[in-house]
């Protein structure tokens, strides 16, 4: 290690996880909700309620995803942490960016959201 | 170097000279005497005091052995069912028997024989590995024991009283309700597994707090272990994936004994809740399986391919994202269930991903083999059954990833055969290899005789008859948990395979306990460290001694053994730290999270039958809601409370002891007066663990309002706003008074003690002014069994309840702790500890009532 952090700085080997957790967690909440309140047959422009809701919840766990790494890269290139927290820290936070983008490629995929 | 004091720089200062080796003596006699005090405060009584052993060493040797006994049970009723199904229309047992049997085997090998070996494996070498002493809480680790001992016995009993579980091991409703399962079957199940999963929860809790706050001085996170990493994440994973399948058991349980109905669809229940609280916990649980096998195998196979491993730091990532990534599958159990497939997309995508990082571990293993000169040692053989077994089993998981595909075979013998290649080869091979790896520093013999060759090959060859050929009786249609089948389906010749191999399976894990029984028996004394190892476990004795280290080491590298090839006999020389006994007491060292530096002297208490009474009393909770003794019940629960009373006396001090000595120039204070003591960080986990148990009580609640039919219920709760707004703000007034006790205390005015002890008195008044609003809320409340509104509503609002009864027992044992001594400026512990129970209740109370208003809100028409 070259240089100690706090305790609180092992989470930034799971923030971008978390992250991703959360876009999981949301994205198959929101879609049962959406179908129980009929947003599936309320259009919002050229998708529906429910699927413009998921898109919208997919591209906002993407932004703070994708900041999150953008900060970890900053870190790591100005060494202010130590190496190891720098680059684990970092590739899981790229791992939680390409596994949000790969989860929720359905959205795009599929047709009804509700059937 | 004749005075360790003198040559490690241990202060003069007569004050806190430890009883450490008298000056001018040989530095042998220095050694034996430094053993034998240790010796005398670290072991365990003889004879019946053996039921007080806390030690690690002893605890993680009984868990392994518990567990093996759990196997050889599971590994006979897998017998019995394969000579039922060794031919059509098998005659051996009736169909009700046949139920009890499979349910019991695939219940006794889970939560009976894999989790809890694991548990034993790192309880046993965890310390060892960090260079510790001993885990963080010995009396929870036997505490644990006990629990997981009793419930399964439990279990075990009822299958000979022909009362076991019957409705698979995922005791689906509504086969498990009562209308399908009147009898005592199911709450065997459901009151026994949760009994264990106490213990499941203890070990994720110490094994946290152990890796991240005891590891040897130096011992930076990016010098762990690997088997350390995946075990982390392993405790990690248990504390939010236990939680979900614990509540769901608790709402079963309640529907069955009270007619609370959570899972009946007429009344507004639904039994998709519990496939999801149950696979939010099944499916996690497979890679907490499969987690601790891969860290045998990081550990063991750089040894034998004599290879540093390669991508250390990749292994580390991928841990994690597997980690995280087992949660998002939990509904590719539930593929065939009607979910809209939108939903099915996001599961199938988290299920095909997760092969990623799996497969990364898979290549930097095959890396580390190539790059290195492997040995044909008999763990490696293991191994290698472990790389086809697996890797088979993870490309069959690939293919009940995708859901057209899961609908062909969901159900039949090929998920069986696939979940029997992902667990035997991710964990029972591993299992093997690193019982044959460590086997010498449990013992400390080698085998004289090679018979765990044959073994292995009697295994290799039998599982892989019994289970491949399974795929394909599963591919021609036969489902899984029938009794019979009828001649001429194509189904005879595999099944007989299948069932021969399985008897050949068998006779090799015969041929294992003979071996390793010879071992011990007959063995010839091992060297230390025989495989030339480079981790710290190598350098104690073999078998280690209950201390495992005369003094613990400092580390500058992830091969302490190989830096520094001297370090066993100069830790044995108490040439490290705390190489002293001081005051008869037993003590380890705590070290900064991340910089590992040392800072507190944690000291542990010895053996103790406080542990098993309390899990009796543990036992008498269980049994009272089992037979439906309900007076037994809190009974019970009040003996629990003042048993874990009891284990607060001996912890803690009456004055402030300041920086000890520590060995090596250094000094650190005790963990009671440490910022950061195990206890605080044990609490934190905990809640972490209770956070999720709320989150999936939420997510039920929801759920129902969401996807259940019969909705909405013909009467809502209709309190008002003053209610809830008085309970939330009791809740407050305790969680702001017990962090404003934690300040006055640290402060150093006149009225310290008097401002202390109110603002503790306040925290206990806001708990029980909370707590009577919430029982008003809870008589307003539609009749519960009427409708799951009613019932969801009452669990939200029995969960706050229960909290802020515990927040009385919290701020008054602090107020107690404070009026005896326990308590000063410099030490706090008590009350920093009841602050986050608190402060969790508040904000979960509160986020509980919300949600209550909310459902309330929602189906009002």
């Amino acid at each position: 290690m070259n240089g100690t952090a706090k305790p609180g700085k092992l989470l930034l080997l799971v923030a971008g996880f978390l992250l991703w957790s959360s876009a999981f967690v949301v994205l198959y909440g929101l879609q049962g909700l959406g179908c129980r309140l009929g947003w599936d047959a309320v259009g919002l422009g050229p998708v529906s309620l429910n699927r413009g809701a998921l898109l919208a919840a997919w591209a906002v766990h993407l932004g703070l995803i994708g900041f999150l790494a953008a900060v970890l890269a900053r870190r790591r290139s100005h060494g202010r942490g130590t190496a190891f927290l720098d680059r684990a820290g970092l590739a899981l936070t790229f791992c939680a960016l390409v596994a949000t983008i790969w989860t929720g490629i359905p959205i795009l995929t599929t047709g009804s959201t509700c059937s | 170097m004749t005075d360790i004091r003198e040559t490690r720089g241990f202060p003069a200062n007569p004050d806190h000279a430890p009883d450490g080796p008298a000056a001018g003596a040989p530095s042998s006699d220095l050694a034996m005497r430094l053993h034998r005090d240790l010796d005398r405060i670290w072991s365990t009584p003889p004879g019946i005091g053996r039921l007080s052993a806390v030690n690690h060493t002893i605890v993680g040797r009984r868990f392994i052995v518990a567990a093996f006994v759990f196997f050889t049970i599971g590994g006979l009723l897998a017998m019995l069912i394969r000579a039922q199904l060794a031919t059509p229309h098998g005659a051996f047992v009736g169909p009700e028997l046949y139920n009890q049997i499979f349910t019991m085997h695939g219940s006794v090998m889970m939560f009976l024989f894999a989790i809890p070996m694991f548990e034993g494996v790192a309880i046993y070498m965890l310390p060892k590995l960090l260079g510790a002493r001993d885990l963080a809480f010995p009396r929870l680790t036997a505490y644990g024991f006990w629990c997981y001992v009793f419930g399964g016995s439990i279990l075990v009993v009822a299958m000979l009283l022909g009362v076991a579980p019957d409705g698979g091991w995922f005791m689906y409703t509504p086969l498990s309700s009562n209308t399908y399962s009147p009898g005592i079957n199911a709450d065997v199940w459901l009151l026994g597994i949760t009994f264990v999963e106490i213990s499941a929860i203890c070990a994720a809790v110490e094994i946290t707090v152990t890796i991240l706050k005891m590891r040897a001085p130096g011992m930076t996170i990016d010098r762990m272990p690997l088997f350390a990493w995946y075990i982390l994440v392993t405790a990690g994973m248990m504390l939010a994936g236990f939680p979900p399948l614990i509540l769901g058991s608790i709402l079963l349980e309640v529907e069955r004994a009270f007619d609370l109905p959570f899972f009946d669809p007429a009344r507004g229940g639904d039994p998709l809740l519990w496939q999801h609280l149950f696979w939010l916990f099944g499916h996690p649980e497979v890679y907490i399986i499969f987690l601790p096998g891969a860290g045998m195998v990081s550990t063991i196979l750089p040894v034998m391919a004599r290879r540093e491993i390669v991508g250390y730091t990749w292994i580390v990532v991928s841990v994690v994202a597997v980690g995280f990534l087992s949660f998002g599958l939990w509904v590719h159990h539930m593929f065939t269930t009607g979910i809209p497939h939108l939903a099915l997309g996001f599961f199938s995508a988290a299920s095909t991903l997760v092969a990623i990082p799996t497969g990364v571990q898979i290549f930097s293993w095959l890396a580390t083999l190539i790059d290195g000169r492997p040995q044909w040692k008999l763990p490696m053989l293991y191994l290698f059954g472990f790389f086809v077994v697996f890797v088979a089993g993870g490309l069959t998981g690939v293919m009940v990833a995708v859901v057209p595909f899961d609908w062909q075979v969901h159900d039949t013998h090929f998920v069986v055969a696939h979940m029997h290649y992902v667990l035997v080869g991710g964990f029972v091979f591993p299992l093997l290899a690193a019982a044959y790896y460590w086997l010498p520093h449990v013992s400390g013999k080698v085998a004289r005789y090679p018979l765990g060759h044959a073994a292995f090959w009697l295994i290799f060859i039998g599982f892989n008859l019994t289970f491949f050929i399974m795929h394909l009786t599963g591919l021609l249609g036969m489902p899984r948990r029938v009794f019979s089948y009828e001649p001429g389906w194509g189904w005879d010749l595999p099944n007989l395979v299948s069932s021969f191999g399985g008897f050949l399976m068998t006779i090799g894990f015969a041929l294992f306990v003979v071996d390793v029984t010879l071992h011990v028996r007959f063995g010839r004394t091992a060297p230390r460290n025989p495989w030339g190892a480079s981790t710290l476990e190598w350098a104690t004795a073999t078998p280690p001694a209950p201390y495992n280290f005369a003094s613990l080491p400092t580390v500058s590298g992830r091969h302490p053994l190989r830096d520094a090839p001297e370090l066993p006999s100069d830790l044995a020389g108490g040439r490290g730290y705390l190489g002293f006994a001081r005051e008869g007491r037993q003590e380890t060292l705590g070290i900064h999270m991340t910089a590992a530096t040392p800072d507190q002297v944690i000291v542990l208490p010895g053996p103790t039958y406080l542990p098993l009474f309390t899990a009796l009393a543990t036992g008498i909770v269980f049994l009272g809601l089992l037979f439906k003794v309900y007076w037994l019940v809190p009974v019970g629960a009040v003996l629990m409370l003042a048993m874990f009373m009891l284990w607060t006396r001996s912890t803690g001090q009456r004055r402030d002891g300041g920086p000890l000595p520590i060995g090596r120039g250094a000094s650190a204070p005790v963990h009671s007066e440490a910022a950061g003591a195990p206890s605080w960080w044990a609490m934190v986990f905990t809640l972490v663990a209770d956070g999720v148990l709320f989150s999936s009580l939420a997510f039920g609640a929801l759920f129902l309002w969401v996807s259940a039919p019969a909705w909405p219920p013909p009467q809502v709760l209709d309190s008002g706003w003053w209610v809830p707004a008085l309970t939330v703000a009791g809740l407050a007034v305790a969680a702001v008074a017990g962090l404003r006790a934690v300040a006055v205390n640290g402060s150093s005015g006149a009225s310290r003690s008097a401002g202390r002890d109110f603002w503790l008195l306040l925290a206990a008044a806001g708990h029980a002014f909370a707590l009577a609003w919430l029982v008003v809320l809870a008589l307003g409340t539609p009749d519960p069994t009427r409708h799951a509104y009613g019932a969801a509503t009452v669990a939200l609002l029995a969960y706050a309840g229960f909290h802020a009864a515990l927040g009385c027992v919290f701020a008054l044992f602090g107020l107690w702790r404070s009026r005896t001594g326990h308590v000063s400026a410099a030490r706090s512990l008590d009350l920093r500890i009841g602050s986050l129970w608190h402060g969790y209740t508040a904000v979960t109370g509160a986020a509980g009532l919300l949600l209550v208003a909310v459902l309330a809100w929602l189906v009002t028409p």
